[in-house]
Formats: C-alpha cells, sequence, structure tokens
C-alpha cells in the first residue's frame, strides 16, 4: 500500500492511493463556542439539495449536541470503539489510522450504520429523558457539567475514507479545489463509502439507488461564493476558503492564519488518518481529556489562545471576517482596527470593524428631565 | 438425470484456455429447445441436464467476503432457434426483494468471455480479456412488478415531504437536483424494462452497462431456494458482446450475492469458468 504524508498526524501512513494534492484544498473552520445549534445551515443545505426523493433522512449538513447527540446515532463513538480510542497526544500520533486498522480483505476500518441510526437527527438530543428521573431532571454521568453544539458536513478529506473504500474509483476529489465528490453514473449504490467514511457523511438513496454527498456547493465556489451553509449561518461561526500545507501556509490566507500560525483551529479526529479539512476552535468550557480525543493534539493550547483574544488584534480580524461577506476570502489584512478581505484577484470585497462603536447614554436625560432606567 | 460436480477442481482450469476449445466433458451441458424469442418459461428448462457449480468466497481483490452465505449453484442451460437461457438455483431462505437503506437485493449473474483465444481472468476480467456479464437484480425485478421504489414503500411510516422541488420544477432546471436520475444511471431508472442488467468488464472496478442491453429475466423465490432464469440472444449484439453461436464451444462463469448477508459488489460469492458447448 503506498505511503502518503499527512500533516496532521506528523506522519507518513498507509493509504490505497498515492498522495495527490490538489491545487487548492477547499476548507473552513467553524468557530464551536458561536455556534446556537439555530440549524440555519442544516436547512439551507437540505433545501437546497436535497429535497428529492430518497433524500428525506439526508443532512448533507447536520448539529449536533456533543457529547450525547450524533447523526447518525453514535457514529464518533462507534468508530472510536472499533479503533481503539487512540488519542493524538503530541505532533505525531503514535496509534494507527482507519486505514492501518483495516481488517483483513478490507481497505478501511468501518462499519454500516443501522437503518434507524438515520432516524433521529437532533430530535431529543437536549433532553433528559429515560428512567430513573421521576424527581426532576438528574443525570449521574460524567458529563454533567457541560455541553456544546459540533455543525458537521463532509471534511472534503486529503486522504478521504469514503475514496480508499470505492472499489469501483466512483469518488474522486476535484484537482481544482479539492472537492469530494461521487460520481452520479459510475456509483453502484454498493455503500462501500458509507462503511468507509468514519464522519459518516456519505448517504445511500434508496430511490436512487447510489449514494450521495455535501458537494462543497461547487458551482457557489466556482463563482467565488461561499457554500450556501456557510452563508445562512446567522451565528457567524463560519469561514470558508482554501488550506494550505503548513510548509506552503501562507501568514495572509486567513485559513492558514488559524490553522497553521495560531493553531486556534484543529481538525476533527485527526487520529482517523483522512486528513479532514474542515477545522473546528474548540469549545472553551470542555474537559481537556475530551477536546484531546476529539480536535487532537493542541486542543488545549488553542483554548488558551481563544481566551485571550481581545487583545490579539491580528487574530480578532480574522474572526471578525466570519460571516462577513458571501464571497470566498482568499487573502486578509489588519489596518488599525479594521477588518479587511480581498478575493482571489486582490480585490477588496469586505472592511469589517473589529469593534463595534458602543454608546453609552448618561443616566438622567436632562432635555426630559427624567431617568433612563432599562426597563422603560 | 445425473448431476454433474464442477467443484473445487475447477480451480485447477488453466485460464489461457482457448474459448473456443470443445468443452470439457465435464462442462455444462446446454439443452436444445424448439422455438424463438427469450425463453423466460422455467419448463423450458425440464429436459437440461442440471449440473452443480461450487461457489467460492470472493477473497482475491478487496473488498472481500470470506465467507459467502452461498456455496453451490444449481444451472442448467438451453437454446432455441436465436436465444438462449440460463436456470440457476441455489438455497436463500430469505428473499431480498428492495435495497434499504442499510440492506442488499439478492442478484445472480452469469458472464461470457467477449473474444475467442485465453480466458479472462474469471472475476471481473482483464485488461484486453473483457467479459460480458448478466446481473439478475431480485430489486429491478420487484420495480417491473411493483413499480419504481418509493420511500414510502421501503419506510410506510415515514413523514411525508409536502414538497419535492424536483417534482415542481420545470424539468431542465429540475435536472441538476437528481442526480444520478438525470444523468441517466441505469441503478436509478424510474421506467426500466428488464431485471438484468447486461454488462461488461475487463478488471476490478471497470463493470460499466453497455450501451446495447439485450438481456431479460425472471426470479422467483419459493421461500427456501431461488429459481432465476436469465436470457439473451445467442448472436453477440452491440459492442463488448460474447457469441454464442450454435455448434460452438465457451466458458461462462456465475456469481452469487446474498443482500441480508450484506453481499454486494466485490462482497460476492463466485464461481471458476465452466466449459460450455451451444449444441448445434
Amino acid at each position: 500500500m503506498p505511503k502518503v504524508h499527512n500533516w496532521q498526524i506528523g506522519r507518513e501512513m498507509e493509504y490505497p492511493h498515492e498522495e495527490s494534492r490538489p491545487k487548492r484544498q477547499f476548507a473552513a473552520v467553524f468557530d464551536t463556542n458561536k455556534c446556537i445549534a439555530c440549524q440555519s445551515c442544516s436547512l439551507a443545505c437540505k433545501g437546497a439539495w436535497t429535497s428529492g426523493h430518497g433524500q428525506e433522512y439526508m443532512f448533507w449538513n447536520n448539529v449536533e449536541s456533543k457529547p450525547y447527540g450524533f447523526f447518525p446515532l453514535g457514529w464518533d463513538v462507534k468508530i472510536l470503539e472499533k479503533l481503539g480510542v487512540r488519542d493524538q497526544n503530541g505532533p505525531v500520533y503514535e496509534g494507527r489510522t482507519l486505514f492501518e486498522s483495516a481488517p483483513t480483505g478490507e481497505r478501511i476500518l468501518g462499519y454500516l450504520p443501522e437503518e434507524s441510526d438515520w432516524a433521529h437527527v437532533n430530535v431529543g438530543e437536549d433532553d433528559s429523558a429515560g428512567v430513573g428521573i421521576d424527581r426532576g431532571v438528574f443525570l449521574e454521568i460524567p458529563h454533567m457539567q457541560w455541553m456544546f453544539y459540533l455543525a458537521r458536513i463532509c471534511n472534503h478529506c486529503t486522504y478521504p475514507g469514503c475514496v480508499a473504500a470505492c472499489p469501483r474509483q466512483s469518488i474522486y476529489k476535484r484537482p481544482e479545489d479539492g472537492v469530494v465528490l461521487i460520481d452520479q453514473i459510475r456509483c453502484r449504490g454498493y455503500r462501500e463509502c458509507v462503511k468507509g467514511c468514519p464522519y459518516k457523511k456519505t448517504f445511500y438513496n434508496p430511490v436512487s439507488r447510489v449514494s450521495e454527498k455535501c458537494i462543497a456547493c461547487y458551482p457557489r465556489i466556482e463563482k467565488g461564493l461561499i457554500s450556501t451553509c456557510m452563508a445562512a449561518c446567522i451565528g457567524k461561526i463560519r469561514l470558508q476558503g482554501f488550506v494550505s500545507t503548513p510548509k506552503e501556509a501562507r501568514e495572509d490566507n486567513p485559513i492558514d492564519y488559524l490553522v497553521h500560525v495560531r493553531k486556534i483551529a484543529k481538525p476533527l479526529y485527526p487520529q482517523f488518518g483522512t486528513e479532514p479539512n474542515v477545522y473546528y476552535i474548540p469549545p472553551v468550557h470542555v474537559p481537556p481529556a475530551f477536546l484531546a480525543q476529539m480536535f487532537g493534539h493542541g486542543a488545549d493550547e488553542a483554548v488558551t489562545t481563544y481566551r485571550e483574544i481581545a487583545g490579539d488584534k491580528d487574530l480578532l480580524a480574522v474572526l471578525t471576517l466570519f460571516g462577513a461577506s458571501p464571497l470566498l476570502i482568499h487573502r486578509f489584512q489588519r489596518e488599525g482596527d479594521l477588518a479587511l478581505g480581498f478575493d482571489e484577484k486582490g480585490t477588496e470585497v469586505v472592511r469589517v470593524p473589529l469593534y463595534e462603536p458602543a454608546i453609552i447614554r448618561p443616566f438622567h436625560d436632562a432635555a426630559r428631565g427624567s431617568y433612563r432606567h432599562n426597563t422603560t | 438425470m445425473r448431476k454433474t460436480l464442477l467443484a473445487l477442481a475447477l480451480l485447477a482450469l488453466p485460464v489461457g484456455a482457448a474459448a473456443q476449445e470443445p468443452a470439457a466433458p465435464a462442462g455444462l451441458a446446454m439443452g436444445k429447445v424448439p422455438g424463438k424469442g427469450p425463453i423466460s418459461d422455467i419448463t423450458a428448462f425440464g429436459r437440461a441436464t442440471p449440473s452443480k457449480v461450487a461457489l467460492l468466497p470472493q477473497v482475491v481483490t478487496t473488498p472481500q467476503n470470506a465467507a459467502p452465505a452461498t456455496s453451490a449453484l444449481d444451472v442448467r442451460a438451453v437454446r432455441n432457434e436465436d436465444h438462449a437461457g440460463f436456470l440457476l438455483e441455489w438455497d436463500d431462505d430469505t428473499a431480498d426483494l428492495r435495497a434499504a437503506v442499510d440492506g442488499f437485493g439478492d442478484m445472480v449473474a452469469v458472464g461470457f468471455p467477449v473474444a475467442a483465444g485465453p480466458l479472462p481472468a474469471p472475476f471481473m476480467g482483464n485488461p484486453n480479456g473483457r467479459l460480458q456479464i448478466l446481473q439478475w437484480r431480485a430489486d429491478w425485478q420487484t420495480d417491473l412488478e411493483r413499480g419504481a421504489v418509493t420511500v414510502h414503500e421501503l419506510y410506510p411510516n415515514a413523514y411525508a415531504a409536502d414538497l419535492y422541488h424536483e417534482d415542481h420544477l420545470p424539468t431542465a432546471e429540475a435536472q441538476a437536483y437528481r442526480g444520478a436520475v438525470s444523468l441517466g444511471n441505469p441503478m436509478s431508472d424510474r421506467h426500466r424494462t428488464s431485471s438484468v442488467q447486461d454488462l461488461m468488464a475487463e478488471g476490478f472496478g471497470s463493470l460499466t452497462p453497455r450501451a446495447t442491453q439485450a438481456a431479460t429475466g425472471k426470479g422467483r423465490n419459493d421461500g427456501r431456494r431461488w429459481h432465476v432464469v436469465i436470457t439473451r440472444p445467442l448472436a453477440a449484439t452491440g459492442d463488448s458482446a460474447a457469441s454464442l453461436a450454435a455448434g460452438t464451444a465457451t466458458h461462462v462463469v456465475f456469481a452469487v450475492w446474498n443482500g441480508s448477508h450484506g453481499e454486494v459488489g466485490a462482497r460476492k460469492a463466485w464461481a471458476n469458468w465452466v466449459p460450455m458447448a451451444v449444441p448445434k
């Protein structure tokens, strides 16, 4: 099996295909601290791409409540259990990836979810239910004091599990932007990709009898626009762009700045070995051990950096550009207290103040001879 | 009737034997029946000599199927004036008629070498060694019997979506949202006319529908076994087609998939080349 370099795990690894990186790689950074699970992203995607027959259960974009929520049920704990729950606690991952853990006769360690696993997307995740709570809400499990929302789309991995698993080469990465697509003519619905994707972001359509997945709204990317789920995010938790390898990272590329320069955005389960390209700013209130498992090495340091952002104007500038424009921002710069974003041709497309103007009105309104209260 | 056991010994059949050599005595004995046209009536096989073909685990390419559900296939073959027919029977007490989100349909396939000369690899052929493969699919037959599959047939209690955009947009605009359906992937055909797909292959991962679809078939599960008839013209029709001309000798391969066992694609039970003479 060929050896490829996965910078996220800091070493070479086995992968069924040769290393072949695209000209540029679709990427996004999601700030988990800002997500309120309003599901605007999920519905924007649903309305745009999965309103067809056989797509009823599909959510190419979903938001789940961690640690209790999953779509499909138990997707991450199931594959972590199969893999052996190995965390990446240093720059180099010492455990085995899903490719290196493939059972005899398989291309990747995976499993096919049962149909009922798809049945309850974001239903009841935030509710206390079950036995033993007849005297009010009471859960005696370790995660009582914290939770957070995890928005998920296809990670358009550099080494996709779906691409590795498909025996027909029906799935490919576009060389121009690294978007992973299922060839809708070649696919024969084997569901090897559904088994092989550890993030469970390929979906079988039982009416068209082929598999489908997030296409990163590539027709929008081709026009310089951000994807629909990103554009619909009212919490402005998302920034879309292109990520470089560490060696080629550009400090003025907002994604590179967050991922490589400031190391504040982390991949989801890097130990899988797929080099996923959606990065997360970890939640600040979650136990470090959990963050280490989910976001790998350096998640704790990312939280520390994030907590000190108020005095960090360059970092603040990039975060200010989240959700600031429907156009893809290829380059950013800070001018004083302004964050500027530029498109691929270098044209300024957005200019946002780092701080919103604050006006404090005096308690006594002399003109009206009255006092201002926040209740009047 | 004498049953010919084409067991593991067939594995020793040299790949490279000429496709047009006379059939070995242990080969599949094709019978002859009167008439013309597709042979869809199972009674046409009444006088054909049955052969028991051993099925083997697919452990050559990934993903593998080390423990297939089916170990033997009973095969009978006949021809009439212009068509050949194959009756394929095997034990399967779980008829998988539909492929739901986590399920697979039952299938069986018969393959032929496209060209004379060295036999292609028996699995899926090889470069310059093409196979024509006829695959009967239980879910396609169910389409013919019940109509194209719907979500509410698979999941009667599913919420009814109140608006399917693709049903309301003008056809040209809807095409962009219909994926495989609008691109004409045969898997997604909503108006199919055959339960058998006519394919070619020249190596692992190369299976491709032929431009000419010339095969039909019909299957029945009696609660214990599948009884499937696949029929095709004797003449080669279109590109990448094998001829079964009267008086010639060739070889055939078989594969069986049990949907309940998670068998699909390369996860199958397969049989090596079986010699077959087409009677004059």
